[in-house]
């Protein structure tokens, strides 16, 4: 399916498909990052405040 | 007195307070017709001395040096309001925001209007262009121009004026969207000056006034939702 | 759950578009290669434009209820519509160099329209990245997306003319120069792309949009905690 005498065309749509492509993934990864960091900042408690996974506070200390 | 005239009274108090403060304070206006005339100067640097090149960028250049000028022009009209403190007062007049949109209109059309009143001489001197047959055409249509530029100019400059980085970012929201009347401005303009050899005059004036309307709507209904913040 | 299931779904779609439209669709006749690129170009020219009317529409919405939804679905519109003007151009750009044999092509008009609609939405973008109060920049970008959307017909009528008025040298445009010698397996091809393309289109705007509405909450307590007795003068947008 492939012809060999125009590889040279192919690899240039090929890298014309692969900046959008790349592009577009890479906007979907830094949406998905900001979306998790703006989920955790609205959920997560005060900070004066002991969090579920801190240590408990030892009295005897 | 009726509505319409009202709004036109107020229109005309606005424009003629921003006139007076700005020929009052003359090194702002100075300045932006001084920058005017120099970019024609340097765009002729940049062309290089053949003259026949030079005659044909004429009518680009001229409504380069308009707009490129213009966005200082119509900048400088909020901006000596907004250093008084007296943009607030303004806002808080119980007068229809769209009065006040058309007097602030009115001032930058003046603005504009003395800006082609010293760009079209120069071209001519500097550039060579022969504009004896066409100078009642040329006339209307940096007229329909600086009437466009003025309307979006006016709405776009009181929406940033409150912005630290009004200076930047007013050209970038301007020059975009005055793109289209560049265009038809330039192509009026080339094809006055050429006798309108293709007889497409017409559609370019049409196009003008269509975006004169389309954005003085626009800025009527827009304007005072960014003076009401 | 049902958006991770449809950004998986986005995933294999484009995947799988692209395999067939970079090896599965015959080449055409006249264009070669080259012309494969227009599936793509054609895809993202399709979602921008709805990008910017869904920013217009949702522009409009703020201006008359002042809903903090309003504003969150114009950025979702305006920013992913950027991302595709700029796949668009970028398209066009590697379709035209073997075509036309030059990247920019100032007579067609839908190249230079498309990159002024980038220059009018990266000016939105940026004047609601200066504004720091949610309503003042939501009312600030309303307006200028409401001018952006009167501007882009007037763009292009302006464009059309300038290269038919002028006569210039007349370069074929893409609809006349195509030669499929499949047309159906062209036509699937194209609707693939697209479909596949909707499909990203989708979950970016729900997750810009998630995104912008957890900003605003994070801004409007900030501000309330910061600042308490300026609160009470500024009238909260109605939900």
């Amino acid at each position: 399916m492939i012809d060999p005498a125009t590889i040279g065309d192919l690899a240039f749509v090929a890298a014309a498909y692969t900046v959008i492509l790349g592009g577009t993934g890479l906007y979907a990864l830094i949406l998905a990052r900001r979306l998790r960091g703006a989920r955790h900042a609205t959920t997560a408690p005060a900070s004066d405040q002991p969090r579920p996974s801190d240590p408990p506070i030892d009295p005897r200390a | 007195m009726t509505a319409v005239a009202r709004h036109l009274a107020i229109a005309r108090a606005i424009a003629a307070k921003d006139l007076r403060a700005e020929l009052r304070g003359r090194q702002a206006v100075t300045s932006t017709l001084f920058l005017a005339a120099l970019t024609l100067l340097i765009f002729g640097f940049a062309l290089g001395p053949d003259r026949a090149s030079l005659a044909a960028a004429g009518p680009g250049l001229l409504w380069l040096a308009v707009i490129l000028s213009g966005v200082l022009a119509v900048g400088r009209l909020h901006q000596l309001e907004m250093e008084d403190g007296a943009f607030e007062l303004l806002a808080l007049y119980p007068v229809p925001r769209a009065a006040i949109y058309l007097g602030k209109a009115i001032g930058g059309l003046a603005a504009m209007l003395a800006l082609g009143a010293l760009v079209l001489p120069l071209t001519v001197v500097l550039y060579a262009l022969d504009v004896a047959s066409a100078l009642p055409g040329l006339v209307l249509v940096i007229g329909l121009g600086a009437l466009g530029f003025a309307a979006i100019g006016t709405l776009y400059a009181g929406l940033t004026v409150r912005l630290r980085a009004r200076e930047v970012l007013l050209p970038l929201l301007l020059l975009p969207v005055v793109a289209p009347l560049l265009l038809a401005a330039v192509s009026a303009t080339a094809s006055l000056l050429a006798g309108d050899p293709l007889g497409e005059l017409g559609a370019w004036l049409q196009l003008l006034i269509g975006y004169d309307m389309a954005m003085l709507l626009a800025g009527g209904l827009t304007y005072g939702l960014a003076l009401e913040e | 759950m049902a958006t991770r299931v449809l950004g998986i779904g986005a995933l294999v779609a484009v995947a799988g578009a692209t395999t067939f439209a970079l090896v599965g669709v015959a080449a055409d006749l006249n264009q070669g290669e080259a012309q494969r690129i227009m599936y793509i170009h054609v895809a993202s020219a399709w979602l921008a434009y709805l990008s910017f009317g869904v920013t217009a529409a949702a522009s409009v919405w703020w201006l008359v209820r002042r809903g903090p939804r309003a504003d969150a679905i114009a950025l979702a519109g305006a920013e992913v519509g950027v991302l595709f003007t700029a796949a668009t151009i970028w398209a066009g750009m590697m379709w035209g160099r073997p075509v036309w044999g030059t990247y920019w092509q100032w007579e067609d008009p839908r190249l230079t329209t498309t990159a002024l609609l980038l220059a009018l939405y990266v000016g939105y973008l940026l004047i609601r990245r200066l504004t720091d109060e949610p309503a003042r920049r939501a009312t600030r970008a309303a307006v200028v997306g409401i001018v952006a959307a009167i501007d882009i017909p007037i763009v292009h009528f302006s464009v059309v003319w300038w290269r038919g008025l002028h006569q210039g040298p007349t370069f074929m445009s893409p609809d006349t120069i195509l030669n499929p010698p499949a047309p159906g397996q062209f036509v699937a091809a194209l609707l693939l792309m697209l479909g596949a393309f909707s499909l990203a289109w989708l979950w970016l705007m729900v997750n810009r949009y998630r995104l912008a509405r957890l900003d605003w909450e994070a801004e409007e307590s900030a501000r309330r905690g910061r600042l308490p007795g300026l609160v009470a003068a500024v009238p909260a947008p109605r939900p």
